[in-house]
């Protein structure tokens, strides 16, 4: 099997094989030519370089005036690896350009044993972007190249990689099964608001049956919890909420849990 | 290649990928942050048995996974003092953003089905080849195919539906006006 012919290609197909319009073929390459802007580009890096290894002051330590200069000469646009690391344990160069975003710096790694092992180097990437390859067709309009960039607030001090916080049963789920689970949820919860206690209990027993291994699990119960306690089944909802906390000690949804379910 | 080069290379196919996964615009710059942190741990294990951008992309979706739990999740946990329902802020930013093309192609992704969305915006879009979406999604190659062609029509459909119900913006758009 080859690829079929991609829509904004000259003679690129749409749909049944029809012809690809001039709005589609420009819509793809609003799509194609969507990017950082420079600014943003460069901030977000000095944010992924600030969270990988903690700056130390230049200074105060051996070799660090050597390589603020190599990484300040990556900053310019050399980008190629620094060498000028000195054989201290953990040792870090950040160098600042002048206030700008941008920022190179030379990681080096001790891998416990009393050796210095340099594990990557990490440089400034250029001031200026290279371009994209550019699509055969519709190139945007000039005019419209601004719009297509989106400005994003970069946050100074990013939190840290949360990684598998929640589990391989997030993990697993499709993008439209985790908005079907979410939606459903949701609009238990709507019911719930509205008054309808045994309603919202309809809603997330069928939620229960549908997404028995799904990744909402605990705010399902949290407000299976809830909605049993408002249409007056005390017990259960007692019985239940000591079966969530023991499961989910730590749950954020604990504290709704106590005040419906709580001895 | 390091970090950096990499980075330079493909932090805005990171950040559309993110985008189109559903991260919210002031979200992004953290899950960017957040790619690049896990490129940053990983890149050892990377063996080069998939094309870069592919590992990238396959980063992008688990990252955006995760933000639109917890997203869920805060959404579910909302205090019931804010009201149900249709969001103002964005709605306003819509307007805003009504007639822009980028705008448009947006609302049209964000419409279709989340499956079928994935493969065209890979291939259509970022220029992946098919088998590299086969592997990106885990899927069979004639399974990324049929996607595409029911993507296609979506597309199409969506675009005539637009044009139909909002002429104006559309013909700004194709810049014909």
């Amino acid at each position: 099997m080859s690829d079929p012919r991609r829509m904004i290609e000259p003679d690129g197909r749409s749909g049944d094989g029809e012809l690809v319009t001039p709005l589609e073929r420009e819509l793809l390459g609003a799509g194609r030519s969507q990017k950082l802007t420079s600014p943003n580009k460069g901030r977000i890096w000095m944010g992924i370089t600030a969270q990988i290894l903690p700056p130390v002051v230049p200074g105060h330590l051996p070799g660090t005036e050597a390589g603020t200069g190599a990484a300040a000469t990556a900053g310019l646009g050399t980008a190629k690896a620094l060498t000028a690391a000195s054989a201290v344990k953990g040792a870090i160069v950040i160098a600042m350009l002048g206030g700008s975003s941008l920022a190179g710096y030379h990681a080096i790694r001790s891998h416990g044993t009393g050796d210095v092992a340099l594990k990557r180097t990490v440089a400034a990437p250029p001031r200026s972007s290279p371009a994209r390859a550019a699509p055969p067709v519709a190139e945007p309009m000039a005019q419209t190249r601004q719009s297509q960039e989106e400005a994003v607030v970069p946050r100074a001090t990013s939190p840290v990689v949360r990684g598998a916080r929640d589990g391989a049963a997030a993990r697993r789920q499709q993008p439209s099964r985790l908005a079907a689970e979410g939606s459903v949820v949701l609009e238990a919860r709507r019911t719930l608001r509205d008054g309808d206690a045994a309603g919202a209990l309809r809603r997330l027993e069928a939620a229960r049956g549908e997404f028995a291994d799904g990744a909402l699990v605990q705010e399902r119960e949290a407000l299976t919890i809830e909605a049993l306690y408002r249409d007056g089944q005390h017990d259960a909802a007692t019985h239940r909420a000591a079966s969530f906390l023991r499961a989910y000690p730590g749950s954020p949804h604990a504290a709704s849990v106590r005040r419906f379910g709580g001895p | 290649m390091t970090l950096a080069e990499i980075y330079e290379k493909y932090a805005d196919f990171v950040w559309r990928a993110l985008r189109r996964q559903g991260v919210p615009p002031d979200d992004s710059a953290d899950a960017i942050q957040e790619v690049f942190l896990i490129v940053h741990r990983t890149l050892d294990s990377f063996e080069g048995r998939s094309l870069l951008s592919t590992w990238l992309f396959t980063i992008c979706r688990s990252v955006a996974r995760d933000r639109r739990l917890r997203a869920l999740r805060m959404e579910i946990a909302r205090p019931d003092l804010l009201v149900d329902g249709v969001d103002q802020r964005a709605n306003a930013a819509a307007r805003l953003e009504h007639n822009d093309r980028l705008s448009l192609l947006e609302t049209i992704l964000q419409r279709m089905d989340g499956d079928l969305r994935e493969v065209f915006v890979l291939f259509e879009i970022e220029d992946m080849t098919g088998e590299e979406i086969s592997q990106a999604l885990s899927i069979p190659l004639g399974t990324v195919y049929s996607r595409l062609q029911l993507a296609r029509k979506a597309f199409k459909r969506a675009v005539v539906r637009m044009e139909m119900t909002n002429p104006a913006p559309v013909v700004r758009a194709g810049g014909r006006a």
